[in-house]
């Protein structure tokens, strides 16, 4: 059974270059993200009756060590897409060369990838990848089971709980509500990046068509990134532990139009005359 | 698709959790305004079976067209029908902008519609306008909510963009009102459904309303213990305001998953918030910041809370909560 | 030489602090060592950072390994020195001095965490002056040595499975100092009371006693009278390992000084945008980053196989006097609050104390510094 799982490495804080728009890349370290980490170890509890663990992501080169990471917590190949052409995609264009390479790695039977990334958050390059292969979508699963060529998951939707299953190959998407986390250990990490390796491929390695990778292949573009300003202007008052902090705070709230102690007496009003 | 003969802006209509779910028509209200700056149309796109409730709320609430595919076999949610459909739906209509709701099924379908029509999506937006070219300039949350991101889809056709719930405010009903029904009956049998809902079923807890109410009592890691939670729970009955939390109190099992305010949980915009024992993590800041008023409880006078807040009062949380409570009482 | 983090060093060092800052409390400070959390530090090869990969260890090099422990004491001091002791100063001398059966029987279980070890050789009247110890082990003529004495304030001693101890062999002008691999469960080995102590409270410290204790030939570590050079590479390695709790310590200490200085406002502005404030906070950081350095240089002349007693020695001596300066400053920067429970930085106070005090007090530590330089010299020391 072949497992591909699409990782993503993002930066562990946020900063700007001096455009304003486009993250520090360069100073900033990064890591893999957190939802990712759930993906790879359900690939690696799914993989352990038997397998193989394929990690992929489509990045600069500095996600290189993220993939080694993944070969230390356990998997059998990491694949980087690293090219100046894929640059700048927005998901389509991540999405379409991340299919490519699916296919390049010759096809798997499950494909796993986390819901949300911890920075452009939009959930959409593993729904996306599914279309471009073709394959049924489960989607924020939080268990499965294989068995006998079908994947079964749960997932609570909506608020509706659901079991739901499809025939493999299929693409899943783990649980952004997810939040536990495994660690490398320190030993696969000293083996990982002792010798270890990651296999680069370009754009031309995956037959990519230039039109719709990087930049020309994203209909999106994110104009500009702003720091919501702070709006409010806060008065900081001192608890002194008795029924004046209380009363200050309800008059303040009296000065901004919200009358709680009003309300409580009009409700209480109502109860009492309704007996 | 790239097409210039574009024209309408769709909403999709997610009817599913409706009463308490409104996004529908919060997103309808917001096209309506978008619609007027680019002198278009609004209308809905409804999936189902026996809808008809649906079809007279949408109207009343500002729909000026309503695309109605009603099917037996389309009672229940499927995302791999509802993708087809629409998508086949949209490259016969050509609206120029889709609206879907931020739900956990619209955004799993936005994305499934670009790609199929080979077009942008942008997610989760907390704000929408357009700009001088006509264009909708979409604003969504980045970097775990420390920043916005400002998008725009530039060539290609619908511009689609799925919004959280919340955002916008639904207009008030006009059940006068009037909208072109336009009956869609495509040949279902063409479409294959990939994944097998095996069972589905409403989860036991109630949702909590939480991005709806008007007066929301928040606890933090301050707030915890049993007998701090009891004394807020009890200022919140008063309040009648709903109960939300942070992400330790979950983790710890002592709140529900749906109660979580923060970006991986709910958004909320109350008239009032009262954030007790929390230290204002940016995650959760972010998922507040549309509230009128916020009322600040917390021990450390460093607490980045205090500087998202009104007013912040340095103090236990719960005692003050229960002075709060007893004035109220008077 | 590359006073740059290589890739794996980094990987590393994030790692374990993102296991650290996710998975040891931050408030619980006497229970901070919950089975939960042993266990887990266990799977990550916390316990074997140094142990060869036959036995299950991470096989990690020292600067590496000290990375490891900057990491842990920078959230919690005590599970810091529960990972430095048990391999610094355990689970080493069993792979340095160690026979291939005993290295078998021992390592693996040391190197998963499944087995804790302690060193033990201070005893109520012999803390500095480790050469009058007390404890005594004598040959029963039946191939065992019968173990009596009592061995004080042993870290990990709450827990240990496997205790190295100290004890005087031989008679008369034939005594010396040998090591005896003690495993809990043996018949006439106790426990005290946990020690109630100042800080470094989430650390299981209690007294050894040995009545009778009947312990196998196979389990002396080296030869009879070798513990001496034993004591010697355990301290040197250990003092490696205190030195970077030193800075884990000194570390936290500034980082919440700098958070705190950021946000409090006092005259109109926050602390931070005062001078004295600022003084404060450059000399935390750069008496930080000269410890680190000296850990680092101990650590890369250990992993050459060059001599690095001295600077082992300057590692901890300076570490952790840098990590009580540090912290009585972020008290200061805290103000009334950082006096209070409420805060954590009173806690990093009372665990940088005895980092001054334990694994060779920092006075032994000018000695040996000193004794070295008059080496050097060409000079014999008195």
């Amino acid at each position: 059974m072949r497992i591909v799982a699409c990782v993503k490495h993002v930066l562990r804080y946020m900063s700007y270059d001096s455009s304003g728009r486009r993250a520090d890349r360069a100073s900033v370290p990064g890591t893999i993200n957190s939802n990712d980490r759930v993906a790879i170890s359900r690939a690696l509890a799914l993989k352990s009756s038997g397998g193989e663990l394929v990690c992929l992501s489509m990045g600069p080169p500095a996600a290189e060590e993220s993939l080694l990471e993944t070969l230390a917590m356990g998997a059998d190949r990491a694949v980087l897409l690293c090219d100046r052409a894929l640059a700048e995609a927005d998901t389509l264009a991540t999405a379409y060369p991340l299919s490519l390479a699916v296919k390049k790695i010759g096809g798997a039977d499950l494909v796993i990838c986390g819901s949300r990334s911890s920075d452009s958050d939009t959930g959409h390059v593993a729904p996306q990848l599914a279309e471009m292969l073709d394959l049924p979508y489960l989607s924020y699963v939080t268990s499965f089971s294989v068995e006998e060529r079908v994947v079964r998951a749960e997932r609570t939707v909506d608020g509706f709980v659901e079991e739901i299953e499809a025939d493999l190959p299929a693409v899943l998407s783990v649980s952004h509500h997810i939040s536990e986390r495994d660690y490398p250990s320190l030993a696969g990490i000293n083996r990982a990046f002792s010798s270890g390796s990651v296999e680069k491929w370009s754009a031309a390695d995956i037959g990519a068509d230039p039109e719709r990778v990087g930049r020309k292949g994203s209909p999106t573009w994110v104009n500009r990134i702003i720091t919501p300003e702070k709006q409010r202007v806060a008065t900081i008052i001192e608890d002194d532990r008795t029924q004046e902090t209380a009363r200050r705070v309800l008059d303040f709230l009296k000065s901004r139009n919200i009358m709680i102690r009003d309300k409580v007496r009009a409700r209480r009003d109502v109860d009492t005359f309704e007996l | 698709m790239i097409h210039s003969n574009c024209n309408g802006i769709w909403i999709f209509g997610d009817h599913r959790n409706y009463f308490q779910d409104r996004v529908t028509l919060q997103l309808i209200a917001r096209a309506k305004e978008l619609a007027e700056v680019v002198h278009t149309y609004v209308g809905v796109v409804l999936l189902g079976w026996e809808v008809d409730e649906y079809v007279l709320e949408y109207t009343a609430h500002g729909a000026d067209k309503i695309f109605l595919v009603e099917d037996e076999r389309l009672r229940d949610y499927s995302s791999d029908l509802f993708t087809a459909i629409i998508a086949d739906l949209v490259r016969e209509f050509c609206p120029e902008i889709f609206l879907i709701s931020g739900s956990d099924f619209g955004r799993e379908i936005a994305p499934r519609i670009g790609a199929r029509l080979l077009t942008g999506v942008s997610s989760d937006c907390i704000a929408l306008q357009m700009d001088d070219d006509g264009n909708l300039v979409q604003i969504s949350p980045a970097f775990d909510g420390n920043a916005l991101a400002e998008i725009r889809t530039e060539r290609t056709f619908p511009q689609i963009a799925t919004v959280r719930p919340g955002v916008f405010t639904e207009r008030k009903h006009d059940y006068r009102g009037e909208a072109e029904l336009v009956r869609v009956k495509p040949d279902l049998s063409r479409y294959r459904e990939k994944v097998r809902v095996r069972s589905s079923r409403k989860a036991d807890a109630p949702a909590s309303g939480l991005e709806r109410a008007e007066c929301v009592v928040c606890l933090g890691k301050g707030a915890a213990r049993k007998d701090q939670m009891r004394k807020l729970q009890d200022l919140a009955d008063l309040l009648q305001a709903e109960v939300g939390c942070t992400r330790p109190l979950v983790e710890e099992g002592k709140m529900d998953h749906d109660r979580l305010i923060g970006q991986t949980g709910k958004c909320v915009r109350p008239e009032l918030l009262l954030v007790a024992g929390a230290s204002g993590a940016v995650q959760f800041t972010a998922a507040i910041q549309t509230s009128r008023c916020i009322v600040a409880v917390n021990k450390d006078p460093g607490a980045a809370i205090f500087k998202y807040c009104d007013i912040g009062i340095v103090g236990d949380a719960a005692s003050f909560a229960g002075r709060l409570a007893k004035e109220l009482k008077e | 030489m590359d006073l740059t983090y290589t890739a794996k060093q980094r990987k590393i060092k994030e790692t374990v602090r993102d296991f650290a800052e996710a998975e040891i409390s931050h408030e619980n400070e006497d229970g901070v060592l919950t089975k939960e959390l042993m266990a887990k530090m266990g799977r990550l090869s916390l316990f074997g950072l140094q142990i060869p990969e036959e036995y299950g260890g991470a096989a990690l090099d020292s600067v590496s390994a000290a990375l490891c422990v900057e990491e842990i004491s920078r959230v919690s001091a005590s599970a810091g020195l529960c990972v430095s002791v048990h391999n610094s100063v355990s689970a080493l001398p069993l792979l340095v001095h160690g026979t291939d059966a005993q290295k078998k029987k021992y390592l693996p279980d040391l190197a998963s965490g499944r087995t804790i070890g302690a060193f033990c050789l201070t005893e109520p009247n012999a803390g500095s002056d480790a050469s009058s110890i007390e404890t005594r082990a004598v040959r029963d003529g039946d191939g065992c040595f019968v173990l009596n004495g009592q061995k004080a304030y042993v870290t990990n001693g709450g827990i240990a499975g496997t205790c190295l101890i100290f004890a005087k062999t031989g008679a008369g002008a034939k005594a010396s100092m040998s090591v005896l691999i003690a495993e809990w469960g043996v018949k006439g080995f106790t426990r005290g009371a946990l020690e109630d102590m100042c800080g470094m409270r989430g650390n299981p410290v209690c007294s050894l006693f040995f009545s009778d204790a009947v312990i196998p030939e196979a389990n002396l570590l080296g030869k009879e009278g070798a513990g001496f050079r034993v004591a010697m590479t355990a301290l040197d390695a250990g003092r490696i390992g205190i030195g970077a709790q030193g800075v884990g310590i000194a570390q936290a200490a500034l980082d919440a000084a700098l958070k705190y200085s950021g946000e409090r406002v006092q005259f109109g502005k926050p602390l931070s945008a005062q001078q004295t404030i600022q003084n404060y906070l450059a000399d935390m950081a750069t008496n930080i980053e000269a410890s680190r350095m000296l850990v680092f240089r101990a650590a890369s002349l250990k992993d050459a196989g060059k001599p690095f007693t001295k600077q082992a020695a300057m590692a901890k001596y300076f570490a952790t006097k840098t990590a009580m300066e540090a912290t009585t400053l972020a008290i200061q920067v805290h103000g009334a609050y950082g006096y209070s429970k409420g805060y954590l930085v009173e806690r990093y106070f009372r665990d940088a104390k005895v980092t001054e005090i334990y694994e060779g007090a920092n006075e032994i530590q000018r000695l040996v510094i000193a004794r070295s330089l008059l080496e050097e010299q060409g000079r014999t020391c008195l």
